[in-house]
């Protein structure tokens, strides 16, 4: 053993003065440290508690109307994973604005949820396209870093679309995360007696959005009246979902709502609330309004969801995009709009821009 | 390459065994030759400097844990807890960069890796289990501690300093490309022309001969899986250096693309038979196509399909060329 660790030892000390070499040889750069989207003083910045933000309805009042495009406007958009309905959406809301305009939007994505890795190169190599600014919606909040770097030395537009949000993003599109969950608990607290046992179905453990919309679900619920009884993971999977609300159920029998942090999640929410046979007596809010969400609530399976309507927010960025090309100084934040959707407005048309 | 000898094919064996292997190189290279022109008479920039470059620079991470990975897979084990070795080690570096400067982070890093590798090899070698299934157990251990370790966050703002070290660029090439060609040679040399890469290919061949013939194959599989977690290590710093962040998910799925680009190169799964330019060459190969796809504006789940499609084609070629030239 004694020769196996002496060998080791030698073998990680050529191995570090290897990697310090190489490194230290050009060292010298000096360290420019960037002041893009991507920088951070203090803490990250947080979309729903934005200073100045204002609602997509409200620019054209402020800013006056949408300018027209410069010829040739080529949009990159970078969407966390299209094999998601919400992003599928969004997407298509992007492509929609840009075919109204006569401009090009190229959407690229990662192959798969976690793919941080996949999605920064695929903007890496969309840098070498020439597009004249991008629309990003980062798997992570900082995955895509080194190319909005890149892209902003370069003089392009980066513009955060919905999330994860960039820790210093110099513009923002989306919906009030928090928002989501407030919409929820408020329900629940005019539905339902006082005390009664409710529980969240929390999306992937530290993305902003579950933090957010979990974070407006409980704390409101509390003031409510409501007793929070169970917070789990669902990871935004469905799957997953349904197994915590199993669980949940079985050590909650008196539970009386779920709250989930996304749409796939509240699905599977459904499904164990219907095999434990207490279809009708537990309420169930998701959030996203995706198309298969909105059939549940039609066929009596979902309470509701709150819809933050992602073809609109796909629209909404390219719109405030081609303001930003135009030189408009439009605000930090700008929010697309959230409405929660049950059997009363269902049918409801989704506002339009 | 006396161990080889025991084994009964002889001196024409070897021969044929190192024509073979030659032939995969070739064919890597021919696959990559028919890419780069495919996608150059699609997108010309394919083929410019820039694109090359960042093609080298978008392969380097997955290359580095597949050279590791060659090593353990040569031994005819298999190490599926790569992405979260790399996911550990990441967020305990990141978070104690601060602290321990650039330096000692870069000795952490590989030390992390080497440690959580060698635990992977002994559970394996003492316990005499599938190193697949310690693995598959590993693979979720080592994400979970990432999790808890940082209650879920990601560790943001890491020292420009310590980027540059390894991302920067020497003259107009990339840092990343030139660790990668460095320790693309310290493997080769390791896997070719030393008594521990001897061993570790004849444990590979047949475990039982090797024993016979005085290798400690205990300490060689273990020694398989250090070197493959170390180099999990090395691959944390350059992820590290290329987001400026660090993420107790980061890593994930890397298992599957690294033993992906191993098979592609050459590396028989079964065992005994490694190539290390074949590694990254498969790295590359697989690089480039996400590249190519990407500026080509194709979707990503096609880039999904190509990997598949490449990966059975190479195994397939492998077992054609073992037939006919061995005769099993």
């Amino acid at each position: 053993m004694n020769v196996l660790t002496r060998k080791g030892l030698v073998a990680l000390t050529a191995g570090a003065l290897a990697l310090t070499t190489i490194g230290a040889a050009t060292a010298s750069h000096a360290a420019t440290a960037a002041k893009g989207s991507c920088a951070v003083s203090g803490a990250a910045f947080s979309t729903d508690d934005a200073v100045g933000g204002v609602q997509f309805a409200d620019l054209t009042k402020t800013l006056g109307a949408q300018p027209k495009p410069k010829k040739g406007t080529k949009l990159g958009s970078l969407m966390k994973f299209l094999g998601n309905q919400y992003w599928i959406d969004l997407a298509a809301g992007q492509k929609t604005r840009a075919a109204k305009y006569g401009i090009t939007v190229d959407v690229q994505a990662a192959a798969s949820e976690s793919d941080q890795i996949g999605q920064l190169n695929s903007m890496q190599t969309m840098l070498l396209k020439g597009y004249t600014g991008f629309l990003v919606s980062p798997q992570t909040n900082t995955n895509l870093c080194p190319a909005v770097e890149k892209a902003e030395s370069r003089g392009k537009l980066v513009l955060n679309v919905n999330d994860g949000v960039l820790p210093g993003a110099k513009n923002w599109v989306g919906p009030n995360q928090i928002s989501n969950g407030v919409l929820a608990a408020e329900y629940f607290i005019k539905n339902l007696p006082a005390g009664s046992e409710v529980a969240n179905i929390q999306g992937q453990v530290g993305a902003y959005a579950a933090i957010q919309r979990t974070k407006g679900f409980v704390d409101t619920a509390k003031k409510g009246g409501l007793n929070v009884v169970a917070v789990q993971p669902g990871n935004w999977d469905v799957t997953t979902a349904q197994n915590a609300a199993t669980d949940i159920l079985k050590a909650h029998p008196n539970l009386k709502a779920f709250y989930a942090d996304n749409d796939g999640m509240a699905l599977g929410v459904v499904t164990a609330v219907g095999n434990a046979g207490l279809k009708g007596k537990v309420m169930i809010i998701g959030t996203d309004g995706i198309g298969d969400a909105y059939k549940a609530i039609k066929a009596g399976d979902l309470t509701g969801t709150v819809d933050s309507y992602p073809n609109l927010t796909g629209q909404v960025a390219v719109d405030v995009a081609l303001r930003l090309l135009a030189g408009q100084k439009v605000p930090r934040a700008v929010y697309t709009p959230v409405a929660l959707i049950t059997a009363a407005n269902v049918n409801a048309p989704a506002p339009k821009l | 390459m006396s161990m080889m000898s025991t084994s009964t094919q002889g001196a024409k064996g070897l021969q044929g065994l190192k024509q073979r292997l030659n032939a995969r190189i070739i064919g890597v290279i021919a696959a990559l030759v028919l890419t780069f022109i495919v996608f150059t008479i699609l997108e010309p920039q394919f083929i410019s400097v820039d694109n090359l470059l960042e093609i080298g620079v978008q392969s380097t991470i997955i290359a580095f844990v597949a050279l590791g990975l060659t090593f353990v897979i040569v031994t005819g084990g298999i190490d599926i807890s790569v992405g979260s070795i790399v996911g550990l080690t990441s967020v305990i570096c990141a978070t104690n960069l601060a602290h321990w400067g650039t330096f000692i982070t870069i000795i952490a890093a590989i030390l992390i890796g080497s440690l959580l590798g060698a635990f992977n090899g002994a559970v394996s070698a003492i316990f005499n289990l599938q190193s697949f299934v310690v693995t598959l157990a590993t693979l979720n251990l080592f994400r979970g501690i990432a999790f808890l370790y940082t209650q879920g966050r990601p560790i943001y703002n890491l020292d420009p300093g310590f980027r540059e070290f390894f991302s920067a660029d020497f003259g107009p090439i990339p840092k990343p490309i030139i660790f990668l060609l460095a320790f693309t040679i310290i493997c080769f040399l390791i896997l070719n022309r030393t008594r521990m890469g001897l061993h570790l290919k004849a444990l590979g061949t047949n475990a039982d001969a090797a024993r016979r013939s005085g290798v400690n194959t205990r300490r060689s599989q273990i020694t398989a899986f250090v070197l493959g977690g170390a180099f999990c290590g090395i691959a944390s710093l350059m992820l590290m250096s290329r987001i400026g962040a660090a993420e107790p998910i980061s890593g994930t799925g890397f298992e599957l693309q690294a033993i992906a680009a191993v098979v592609v190169g050459g590396t028989s799964l079964m065992g005994g038979r490694g190539s290390i330019v074949g590694t990254v060459l498969g790295a590359i190969l697989l690089g480039s196509i996400a590249v190519g796809l990407t500026l080509h504006n194709v979707n990503a789940f096609v880039q999904l399909v190509v990997t598949g499609v490449i990966v059975l084609g190479a195994v397939l070629t492998d077992r054609f060329a073992t037939r006919s030239k061995v005769g099993r």
